[in-house]
């Protein structure tokens, strides 16, 4: 891992068109602006694992799927 | 992040095209195809083209949790070439369970389909109180806890 030092409203360019400024430091709290494509996802790093986590859960076999379901007819909603 | 206000969509899904996720599916950044099929009034099911192991129940969100709703941000409709509302089909991913009460729906992260161009994602909301375990079957509209927004 690359180690910077930055002070408030110094900024990184990560290869030609990601820059990201430190906007404030208060405490431990860092606000951090992030220009970036259009094109490049930005997710905070513990949401995006969470919904990578959640799909991983939720995936299961197309048959077993199948059945499942049939189990829950009748009982929708 | 403003665009159009996607509520209550009305596409018709009655065929089963393959649609292409050109980020993948997070988790499974690997796959780009999938195939969406109605499985009956309520539940589709979203199969890997490859690896039909990596199957999902998903559903409309608008049925069970009738004022879901969120914006789709600029940069989505880019990627999956969305010009106008018609286009645009919401399913959400249902993590199932043996116990009924403790089938959950998330959405904190929307599958967002281009029923016209067969692209297809799935967007994480930003600043938002939805989580990716909300009570299929609930009716109340408590925050849940596990919150992950």
């Amino acid at each position: 891992m690359l180690v910077l030092t930055r002070k408030k409203g110094e900024s990184i360019v990560i290869g030609n068109d990601i820059v990201i400024t430190v906007l404030s430091v208060e405490g431990d709290v860092i606000k951090l602006g992030i220009s970036a494509p259009k094109e490049v996802d930005i997710y905070r790093k513990e949401i995006f694992e969470a919904i990578q986590k959640n799909n991983q859960n939720a995936a299961m076999d197309l048959e077993r799927i199948k059945n499942v379901i049939l189990d829950l007819n009748g009982t929708n909603k | 992040m403003t665009a159009d206000h996607v509520h209550q969509e009305k596409a018709n899904l009655t065929i089963a095209p393959i649609y292409s996720f050109p980020k993948g599916l997070p988790g499974f950044d690997q796959l780009k195809e999938f195939l969406l099929q109605e499985h009956n009034e309520v539940f589709s099911l979203l199969s890997a083209v490859d690896q039909p192991e990596i199957s999902f129940i998903t559903v409309n969100p608008f049925d069970f949790i009738p004022d879901y709703e969120f914006s789709l941000p600029d940069d989505t409709m880019l990627d999956i070439e969305v010009n106008n509302r018609e286009q645009v089909a919401v399913r959400c991913i249902v993590t199932w369970h043996s116990e009924r009460e403790k089938i959950t729906i998330n959405l904190l992260a929307p599958l967002i389909f281009n029923v016209e161009s067969f692209k297809a994602k799935q967007i994480v909301l930003q600043n938002t109180i939805y989580t990716t375990k909300h009570p299929l079957w609930s009716s109340s509209e408590a925050v849940e806890e596990g919150g992950d927004s």
